[in-house]
């Protein structure tokens, strides 16, 4: 029998209700980069979020199955140009585009959310402090790193080397590397333009020489940022590429790997093509990928803390990748509930182990996989020494540097001078407001 | 009958004394008129593609225009200032705009007549008839379809400093010392960029050459040969003003292509080393994404604009005097 009009109306009505409402609950738009990455350094992380995700949320919250674009700066273009219309609800990035989002206003503090939530005292205090813009949380973290000096244990016994402390230690025996090994530079800088590895390698030197501090500080009278620092600290940092591209014959650093980025420098590592590098812990999933990178990795690499400058102070590049919270989402409580699970202990564990960085939550480190893992203690017990970066808007100022740099390892001008000309390009930056 | 009535009201219309009230009704005799049902259909037919151009060409360009004169950042897109010709004057004073305006030129003059060049050379390879030639013609088109990114990670991976290809067989024949990162070197990453373009393009040229030289009679070849023309002069007064419409074409496209391009640069050198590469595509890029300054980067923008319409009717105005020749 054919249902009548008013009935049959009533009856989509209800079913619309139903499948809106409480059949398939709140659907979600999540942003998450290596979620939408391919290759088998991902395999693992694409299982569990095919397999254990969905059952992991909260009963109602689903996640749309499409993670945002894969890479990060276009997830950050995007989001700044779209994010106002509230999608994503969560987006996961890196430290540079959160401070972009919260000057922009497109997302939410969870300081409220956070300090409910009773896991909050497990995370390392650093992360969270780095997440921390005017006294207020943005991010909760997930993913943590810094950067240390490795080193080819069986190059530096060769020629009776120690693991070097100082800059001057560093450059002497990377040049004596250079000169008795074929084929093998000493040591290995990633000097790309406007590369962001490059910056990251700049300013973990430059925070030894700055005592820890970044360059810019918030004048609160002012209302303004302005500079934390000097052109002869800039310089001094400078002329630490110079001397490693040049002060030897043959240099500390192979002149011709100048301008080279961050797959390069990689490389040339698990290549057996330099024994020195500063870096970060992913570099460990490099052994999977030959048995020249496994044994150079598992064997023959150690791992010590930045070398020091004259006076200087130990400090490296905190690498934190924070979750946040679109501020124009309608599903603030829904969206805090999917930060739960991506920051939770077991997602924490998995990921560290998956991608080989280091996790910032405590209990997690103290794991007696992660506690037993000399990788994970190599870098986990230099983290207290990172230092996060001001919130600033670092785009324009990475391109200043990394031209700076450029300027001194390719027409070798006198690093003094360069460092004075970026010291007042810096400067002008923070008295227009760029930063 | 229709015709003569449509007519007649029209001749009517105009005639008519603009003081004088126009009767509606006959406004609407006209309108159900034929002449008018006519227009209205063309009109109509027209409209989505006019909406288009209007929508996804004219709105942004006009937009990027009046963003020119404000501090618009793409942070705060809502709180923006008038700053009349501000962004213009902070262009102009700064070097590497300058640099990059002047790498964009020379990028483009460049790169399209090399593909000219080359491109004529190799049609008239592919319209020989030597064994093999369906063959090359069918994969010449390879590295016009290879996605840009590809090509750019191919480049990138043979010129790297220790493992590159180029390096490697320069080691192997005794050349060694001349191995460098190729791109990292302010020296050759220009002419990088340079051949990069060039190896995507040349095949694409040489076929639309190809196409349009096996238009070309053939009698007027064998006429020419009997009059003891020369291969140059049967080149220079037979094949080349037959190809003048293509080749106007083929540079209009490819101005617009080459100097518009972002990709092969910044997926390369980023604009490095110390902006040797740096064009005004990667330039105004970096102002915008990196910097946020959206007004900023649109004066650059505007000028990019200006400069391509230039370059554009200058490219005509030759080839197109040319053709007339």
């Amino acid at each position: 029998m054919l249902i009548r009009f008013p009935q049959r109306k009533l009856l989509i009505a209800a079913c619309l209700c139903l499948s809106g409402g409480f059949g398939f609950g709140k659907e979600l738009e999540l942003w998450f980069v290596p979620m939408s990455q391919e290759g088998p350094q991902k395999a693992g992380l694409l299982q569990w979020v095919k397999e254990n995700f969905p059952k992991e949320l909260p009963k109602g919250i689903t996640v749309a199955p499409n993670y945002g674009p894969p890479i990060y700066q276009d997830a950050q273009q995007k989001f700044v140009v779209q994010g106002r219309r509230g999608k994503p609800d969560v987006i996961e990035g890196v430290l540079e585009g959160m401070i972009a989002y919260q000057k922009a206003g497109l997302i939410a503090p969870i300081d409220d959310l956070l300090n409910q939530w009773p896991e909050k005292d497990h995370f390392i205090p650093s992360t969270i402090k780095a997440l921390t813009i005017n006294g207020k949380v943005y991010g909760v973290p997930y993913n943590t790193n810094v950067r240390v000096l490795l080193y080819r244990k069986d190059l530096l016994q060769k020629y009776n080397l120690q693991p070097p402390k100082t800059w001057e230690e560093m450059l002497a025996d990377a040049a004596t590397i250079s000169a008795k090994e074929q084929n093998v530079a000493g040591l290995a800088l990633t000097t790309k333009a406007g590369s962001v590895r490059t910056f990251q390698e700049f300013i973990s030197f430059f925070f030894q020489v700055n005592g820890g501090q970044n360059p810019f500080k918030y004048d609160e009278a002012a209302k303004k940022w302005s500079m934390n620092t000097s052109a002869d600290k800039l310089g001094q940092v400078l002329a630490l590429y110079h001397d490693a591209f040049f002060k030897a014959t043959p240099a500390a650093v192979n002149q011709n790997t100048r301008g080279n980025d961050y797959q390069a420098t990689d490389a040339d590592y698990v290549a057996g093509k330099s024994a020195m590098v500063p870096m970060g812990p992913w570099i460990y999933s490099y052994r999977k990928t030959g048995e020249t990178a496994r044994k150079i990795l598992e064997e023959n690499t150690g791992v010590a803390p930045l070398p020091l400058p004259p006076g200087g102070s130990q400090a490296t590049y905190l690498e934190v990748k924070p979750i946040m919270i679109n501020a124009a989402t309608k599903n603030k409580q829904e969206s805090w509930n999917v930060i739960k699970v991506l920051c939770s202990k077991d997602f924490v564990a998995m990921d560290a182990k998956l991608e080989g960085i280091n996790p910032p939550r405590q209990d997690v480190a103290d794991l007696p996989d992660f506690k037993s893992d000399w990788w994970q203690q190599a870098f986990t017990q230099q983290i207290a020494t990172g230092v996060a970066l001001a919130p600033i808007n670092w785009g324009l100022v990475v391109n200043d540097i990394t031209e700076a740099l450029q300027k001194v390892i390719y027409q070798n001008n006198p690093a003094d001078k360069v460092g004075e000309e970026l010291y007042n390009t810096l400067q002008q930056r923070a008295q227009n407001n760029q930063l | 009958m229709e015709r003569n009535s449509t007519t007649r009201y029209s001749n009517e219309l105009k005639t008519i004394n603009c003081k004088r009230l126009i009767p509606l009704k006959r406004w609407f005799e006209y309108l159900g008129t034929a002449e008018v049902r006519h227009a209205a259909f063309g009109y109509a037919l027209l409209a989505p593609a006019v909406g288009v151009i209007l929508g996804l060409n004219l709105y942004p360009t006009l937009t990027g225009i009046l963003n020119s004169f404000t501090d618009q950042s793409l942070l705060n897109p809502n709180a923006w200032r008038f700053i009349a010709w501000q962004n213009y004057q902070k262009l102009f004073v700064d070097p590497v705009f300058r640099v990059s305006i002047l790498h964009s030129l020379i990028l483009t003059l460049s790169a399209v007549f090399l593909q000219v060049a080359l491109g004529l050379a190799v049609a008239h390879l592919l319209v020989r008839k030597v064994p093999g030639i369906h063959w090359f013609r069918s994969v010449a088109m390879v590295t016009w379809v290879l996605p840009i990114i590809t090509e750019v990670v191919m480049f990138r991976f043979l010129a790297l400093p220790n493992i590159g290809l180029i390096n490697l067989l320069l080691a192997a024949v005794g050349l060694g010392s001349m191995a460098r990162n190729w791109f990292g070197d302010p020296s050759f990453a220009f002419l990088l960029i340079l051949v990069m373009h060039l190896w995507r393009n040349v095949p694409f040229y040489g076929v639309a050459f190809m196409a349009a030289m096996q238009a070309i009679p053939q009698d007027l070849y064998e006429a020419a040969t009997i009059d003891g023309a020369t291969a140059w002069n049967r080149f220079r007064h037979i094949t080349l003003p037959h190809l003048r419409y293509i080749i106007l074409v083929m540079v209009v496209l490819h101005i617009t292509f080459t100097f518009n391009n972002f990709d092969f640069v910044y997926l390369s050198t980023g604009g490095g080393p110390v902006d040797a590469t740096e064009v005004l595509a990667t330039y105004i890029y970096k102002q915008a994404w990196s910097g946020y300054m959206l007004g900023y980067a649109s004066a650059g923008g505007v000028v990019m604009l200006v400069t391509l319409v230039l370059l554009v009717v200058l490219s005509r105005r030759l080839i197109g005097g040319f053709a007339e020749q």
